[in-house]
């Protein structure tokens, strides 16, 4: 068995526990912030087995999981997970059903989709993220050496692409910027701020370290997915397994208790 | 994602291990560097989002 197929695998593993872990705290305390965490985590996790299946079989409905729970959402929902430990202010619940109204949309459009799928060009030689997007051709643009070229009909004009299962200009494909801006925003940002503001006061080197992981973690999936769709697929899983090792290894870091840090915590910037 | 909070409102002394240790290289240089530089892929990143969204990257 190739490495490749193994490491996608080992990500969901370890995200199960990341997941089990949060949900657990959320359990204990009733704390939102641990809610969206869990939930964003465990759309993470879905995304990652979504796409170590896909590396083996195809599914349509694997597909769906993989592009809405892991290309489109779950980075939204962490780091909302942030937003509300950050910033306890009532808008924040706005934002809450701002972001629940915009992931059901997502969802609405991505069954809207399902049925104009074109899984004939699927192959497991490929990683998924390479394979989703249809993506037009203009005159003279090169294609890429092992694409599937064809031609659709496109608003009412024939059109050269580079095939994929999405169909060109599939809505739910829209949505995606505006989830992933969010979550880089909420959840990288959200930690550089509290990873920040602990090295500001000069307390709890832990949760410097820890914030510093996640940071890194979260910027590492956006590095490997953006390398994978500029051709060079082959970092994406192992990305994928560090920077699961390295948030979970963050969120540990950060949670782990320090005698009198209680007093020395950044205050929230609301009630 | 962030540091989780803690219930109580006690003050205390920071205990060992709550502060970072003085002239420490790595939390005076390595630490600042990592978070400036990372606040600046992230900044590259959102921008390459955004171009995607105006349809400025096709994608």
């Amino acid at each position: 068995m190739s490495i490749n197929l193994i490491l996608p695998f080992l990500s969901t593993a370890i995200m199960f526990v990341f997941v089990v872990l949060v949900f657990q705290r959320f359990l204990a305390r009733r704390k939102p912030h641990f809610l969206f965490w869990g939930t964003g985590l465990a759309m993470f996790g879905a995304g990652s087995f979504a796409e170590a299946y896909l590396s083996l079989a195809w599914s349509p409905w694997i597909f769906f999981a993989w592009y809405l729970f892991g290309a489109a959402l779950n980075a939204a929902w962490i780091g909302h997970g942030t937003l509300y430990l950050l910033m306890r202010k009532k808008w924040v619940h706005g934002v809450t059903a701002v972001l629940i109204l915009g992931s059901l949309w997502a969802g609405y459009l991505m069954l809207q989709v399902m049925p104009r799928l074109d899984a004939t060009i699927f192959t497991t030689s490929k990683p998924i993220s390479e394979q989703y997007g249809t993506k037009r051709l203009e005159a003279g643009e090169a294609a890429p050496p092992d694409a599937e070229i064809g031609q659709v009909v496109y608003r009412g004009e024939g059109v050269t692409v580079v095939r994929g299962l999405l169909p060109l200009g599939a809505s739910v494909r829209l949505t995606t910027p505006f989830f992933n801006i969010y979550g880089l925003l909420t959840l990288v940002g959200g930690a550089i701020w509290s990873a920040y503001l602990f090295w500001r006061k000069r307390v709890l080197p832990n949760r410097v370290i820890g914030n510093v992981l996640i940071a890194a973690g979260a910027l590492l999936i956006g590095f490997a997915s953006t390398l994978t769709r500029l051709g060079y697929g082959q970092f994406l899983y192992i990305g994928e397994l560090v920077a699961a090792i390295f948030m979970f290894a963050g969120f540990q870091a950060a949670a782990k208790p320090q005698v009198g840090e209680s007093a020395l915590a950044p205050e929230p910037s609301g009630d | 994602m962030s540091a989780e909070d803690r219930g109580t409102s006690e003050p205390e002394k920071p205990g060992r291990g709550s502060r970072m240790p003085s002239n420490s290289p790595f939390y005076e240089k390595v630490v600042p560097a990592l978070l400036i530089g990372m606040a600046i892929i992230m900044g590259a990143l959102i921008l390459f989002a955004a171009g995607i969204l105006l349809g400025i990257i096709s994608f």
